[in-house]
């Protein structure tokens, strides 16, 4: 275990030297959803209604779209970190240690986690604080689902995009995987529209998927919008069962594949 | 002289060309990203007008003509200048000693060393069910007269954001491993699928100045809905020399303040 916390020590350091990054992606998720929060205002300003959320019920979700997404983003940089890894033949230098390079990479990932909400923390709450009029903040149990949900996102987050950066084992472009996933994900985990919002048949299809727990469950779970949550938590453990299985599935197939020229 | 670069533009698009037909997974890839990303643009367009009959008075044929208009003022440099992206790492691993040490102006170097055709493919295969869709629910008339105007707009657009991708990359020449700057132009281009119209007012004069993302989408898109600015049209013309300025200065200063990180 010891080498693994000093893979998690290691990537508090590194990801603290690049914190001017972490404030590009906070700009830049800034920057998106301001898009889409000023969209649904002037939808609500000409006296439309979006399904069950009140206007003050839809800028609280896009503010915790925005808090989440930056916060747990940097599993997309960890997938393009893979890919050129494989790309370059650099992963045979753990292949050869003996060490866990999908452990490596979940806990490099935990660590550049563990950073954003260092940093975000004093701005989380001094927003809160300043917003406690217009923001409903949960109960006890609230946010006791509201960690635990957000712990489910990260799992979730590593495994898509640990599987869709491992494509580079059998394409040259592993990146566009990435970008694919990027775009499903950004569809299906709530974070351009609530779930809820879609058509009921279509609602009902994304909440069998895993893609709502990167944001859309703890966003709910913050708003106690949560009425069954032994099924979602069914469903939850379900897809963490079959990633699990198919990360490793894919990543001894893989490393067979592998040739590490002049490495 | 200028044969010169006429002629190192004509052999990097032709060596990138044999080397997309190189890799034919590749090749079908673009067609599914394509298809993937005009599948997302629709459903959210359409899920956007299942709540509401029109965004600020555009309709839904308006909003997919904006999303076409953004995409095609983006294609042209997504084409040709997409190797500058590649500037943080170059610079970051000591790579961009080669470019500098060639007989021939850097910053024309860095943007159009590697060509992007796959881009192309890209842009039709996301383009043409944009299209379609706009065909099905044309309710909105488009004025072909202005459409040489709509085009010549389209590509000052085109420039126009080749100088600001060069802008922001150029800042990793003080800041090293901005690996996310260029999120925050994406992040542009997801403003620029809104009407402008629907921001308050500090944030319109930032989207005709700073970050005139005004210029790529909504102004070419009204030209063809009939509504002419010449104010608009004046002012792009003013902030394109601005930006081509602005431009080559930042670049310069960066070569001469620019210490090699090791090679």
């Amino acid at each position: 275990m010891g080498k693994y916390s000093t893979t998690f020590k290691n990537s508090l350091s590194v990801f603290i030297q690049y914190r001017l990054n972490l404030g590009l992606i906070l700009v830049s998720q800034l920057v998106s959803l301001s898009g889409l929060v000023f969209l649904w205002l002037s939808i609500y300003s000409s006296g439309q209604q979006m399904g069950n959320y009140g206007l003050q019920e839809i800028i609280t979700y896009y503010v915790l779209v925005t808090l989440i997404a930056t916060i747990i983003g940097d599993g997309i940089g960890m997938a393009f970190d893979v890919v050129e890894d494989i790309n370059r033949g650099e992963i045979i230098h753990y292949l050869l240690k003996p060490f866990s390079y999908v452990k490596y990479r979940f806990l490099t990932l935990v660590g550049a986690i563990t950073i954003n909400l260092m940093f975000m923390a004093p701005l989380i709450i001094i927003g809160g604080y300043l917003m406690r009029q217009s923001f409903s903040f949960p109960s006890a149990s609230g946010w006791v689902y509201f960690c635990i949900t957000l712990s489910f996102a990260i799992l979730f987050e590593f495994l898509i995009f640990m599987l869709a950066s491992l494509s580079s084992f059998w394409v040259v472009r592993g990146s566009s995987f990435i970008y694919a996933t990027i775009l499903i994900t950004g569809l299906f985990d709530g974070s351009l529209i609530p779930l809820d919002l879609f058509p009921y048949w279509a609602y009902h299809i994304t909440s069998y998927l895993p893609f709502q727990f990167i944001i859309f469950t703890p966003i709910q779970a913050f708003l106690e919008n949560i009425y069954s949550p032994a099924k979602l938590f069914s469903v939850a453990m379900v897809w963490i069962i079959i990633l699990l299985l198919l990360l490793l599935w894919v990543w001894k197939r893989g490393v067979k594949k592998l040739e590490g020229v002049g490495r | 002289m200028k044969n010169k670069y006429l002629k190192i533009l004509s052999r990097t698009f032709s060596n990138s060309i044999s080397e997309f037909f190189m890799y034919r997974a590749d090749f079908f890839f673009r067609i599914f990203m394509g298809l993937l990303w005009s599948t997302t643009s629709l459903v959210i367009v359409e899920l956007i007008f299942y709540h509401t009959p029109s965004l600020d008075g555009w309709s839904q044929s308006d909003i997919l003509l904006l999303y076409i208009t953004l995409n095609l003022a983006f294609v042209v440099q997504d084409v040709l200048t997409n190797s500058i992206f590649e500037l943080s790492s170059h610079i970051a691993e000591g790579r961009f000693d080669f470019i500098i040490i060639k007989p021939i102006d850097s910053q024309f170097f860095a943007m159009f060393n590697r060509p992007d055709p796959g881009a192309l493919l890209f842009f039709f295969t996301y383009n043409i069910p944009l299209i379609y869709g706009l065909y099905l629910h044309s309710d909105s008339p488009i004025h072909w007269l202005y459409f040489p105007l709509y085009i010549l707009l389209i590509l000052a657009s085109n420039i126009l954001w080749m100088l600001m991708r060069t802008i922001i990359m150029t800042l990793n020449f003080w800041w090293q491993r901005l690996d996310n700057i260029g999120q925050i132009l994406n992040s542009m281009q997801e403003i620029g699928r809104y009407p402008i119209s629907i921001y308050p007012r500090p944030l319109k004069i930032i989207f005709y100045t700073i970050f005139p993302i005004a210029f790529s989408g909504v102004v070419p898109a009204e030209v063809l809905r009939g509504n002419i600015s010449w104010v608009s049209l004046i002012g792009m013309f003013i902030v394109l020399c601005i930006l081509s300025l602005f431009s080559r200065f930042l670049w310069k200063k960066a070569i001469r303040n620019y210490t090699s990180a090791s090679s």
